[in-house]
């Protein structure tokens, strides 16, 4: 046990530091803290601005697309693709280790990118550990499907053939799901939605329905561990 | 001897071609073997066999005197693998490579320091791996193999597009940790470094064994029963070697002097060749 600890330790901190040291990983990482101060300025000369929790919506939203999916699909295909996991396996290392590391570094990095979009958005200090919170909870079922991504593609560039319109998936119904409609429909069954409630009740703004979201959430992190244990079963880490 | 490696009528095949056919060898504790053939006999096939990145669709194949299947996490921390498959952190220098995978195994950060001198790697330390020659990748990746002193140790090709003064290098490193212990598993496309290292060789060819044994007896068996004399007008002459054959020698050389007389063997290129009908490179 100390082993598999000490070893997912010594990845992880290696794992955290190439998502600074990746110049794609890094700007992937930038992007939701760069586009929320963008956000700010949003009715500036009508003095309408966006208010903090909606800023951080849009963030939010775009930081749970990006980060899991892509982010972490990415890097684990660039190991495959740089036989960096083979290098690995061969010292001992178990896919529970391998997985578990990036897994981490990837909550890690929305944890800090989370809190920098946070205070850029203007909100509240009181509400950082509940929006952390939100976060990092509903970032569990994308993480699964991140991890599936990164599995089934050979390459670094096939990742995006998956992630991408995925990421879309995740991000569009979630920002009109006000529309109503069959989008609206759509939008109560995803789990971006179901962060963004627990984003407006951690802003202790009036949230929809907190036990339908968290339903929401546990559906799609059972469903995604499914996918994740079938296609894992199938395709091993070094496929 | 105690056997670290035996595989026993081991065939695989990709697609409906077959890649190996009834390969059946064991290696020795403390032995360095050599695996010679030429490029898609499927010597990198074995050693992925060996270390559990293949599974075989016929014979047995042991590692410790185990099947290889069970080869589990404690068993990869007494190998070291250098393939053509293994890969290094191209944004982490020279030093952070190695010094990740010596936490990783549980190795002290100062062996670290020793292998960059022993690989010729010192003035390379502070370098990142993508800023590397592929020569200096694969002396990054030959140290990450032996950091931990593995107890058998897989290299396929490991002197392959070296220069000769880091092969010299890497050979003496290879031979020290023979000489402490460690069984080496080699593949190799150059005979020279097979000669000078290998207490035994096989020689592959097609999936298949054609020959194993020590180099020298090998050359011994394979010895055309001939002595060849250089002349001093420069001219050679060839003859069986028996006492006719030297008689017949000094009767064609006649006046003019016999500057060497020396039997025929057959370096391993030579003796390749003779025994599977195709040249090495």
């Amino acid at each position: 046990m100390k082993t598999h600890c000490t070893r997912t330790w010594v990845l992880l901190r290696k794992d955290a530091a190439d998502m600074v040291k990746n110049p794609n990983m890094l700007i992937m990482l930038l992007l939701p803290v760069l586009f929320s101060w963008i956000y700010t300025f949003i009715g500036a000369e009508t003095g309408e601005h966006l208010t903090p929790a909606a800023v951080l919506t849009l963030a939010t939203l775009m930081t749970l697309a990006l980060v899991p999916l892509s982010l972490l699909s990415t890097a684990i295909a660039e190991e495959k693709e740089k036989n960096t996991l083979r290098t690995l396996m061969l010292t001992g290392v178990t896919a529970g280790e391998f997985l578990t590391s990036k897994a981490l570094a990837t909550e890690l990095s929305i944890a800090v990118v989370s809190t920098a979009t946070f205070f850029v958005a203007g909100a509240p200090v009181t509400a950082l550990a509940p929006y952390l919170a939100a976060s990092l909870l509903g970032a569990l079922p994308l993480l699964l499907l991140g991890a599936v991504i990164g599995i089934a593609s050979r390459d670094q560039m096939s990742t995006g053939i998956a992630a991408a319109p995925l990421a879309l998936l995740m991000m569009l119904p979630a920002m009109f799901g006000a529309a109503g409609g069959v989008i609206g429909f759509i939008a109560r069954l995803m789990p971006t939605t179901a962060v963004l409630d627990l984003v407006y009740a951690a802003m202790e703004l009036q949230a929809l329905d907190l036990v339908s979201s968290m339903l929401v959430l546990a559906v799609w992190s059972v469903l995604s561990a499914a996918v994740f244990a079938l296609i894992y079963k199938k395709k091993r880490l070094d496929n | 001897m105690e056997e670290q490696i035996t595989m026993r009528g081991v065939g695989i095949s990709f697609g409906g071609a077959q890649a190996l056919r009834d390969l059946t060898f064991s290696v020795g504790r403390g032995e360095i073997f050599g695996f010679l053939g030429p490029s898609g006999a499927g010597k990198t096939t074995t050693i992925k066999l060996l270390t559990r990145q293949l599974t075989a669709d016929e014979g047995e194949i042991g590692v410790f005197g185990e099947p290889v299947e069970k080869l589990a996490g404690g068993a990869f921390r007494r190998i070291g693998v250098l393939s053509d498959n293994s890969g290094v952190y191209e944004r982490l220098t020279v030093q952070q490579n190695l010094e990740l995978l010596a936490q990783l195994r549980g190795v002290d950060k100062a062996r670290v320091q020793e292998l960059i001198e022993a690989v010729g790697l010192a003035d390379a330390r502070g370098k990142t791996a993508k800023k590397l020659s592929r020569g200096m990748r694969q002396r990054v990746m030959l140290a990450g193999a032996v950091l931990h002193r593995p107890q058998l140790l897989f290299l396929d090709e490991p002197t392959a597009s070296l220069d000769p003064g880091t092969t010299a290098g890497i050979h003496a490193l290879l031979r020290q940790l023979n000489a402490q212990g460690t069984t080496i598993f080699l593949t190799t496309h150059d005979m020279e470094e097979a000669d000078k290292l290998c207490g035994r060789v096989a020689f592959l060819h097609h999936g298949h064994i054609e020959e194993c044994g020590a180099p020298e007896e090998l050359k011994l068996k394979y010895a055309k029963n001939e002595i060849v004399a250089l002349l001093a007008d420069g001219r050679r002459v060839s003859a069986e070697k028996t006492a006719e054959g030297l008689d017949r020698i000094r009767r064609a050389a006649g006046s003019c002097a016999i500057l060497s007389v020396h039997s025929q063997e057959p370096d391993l290129e030579e003796l390749f060749l003779q025994v599977t009908g195709r040249k090495l490179a």
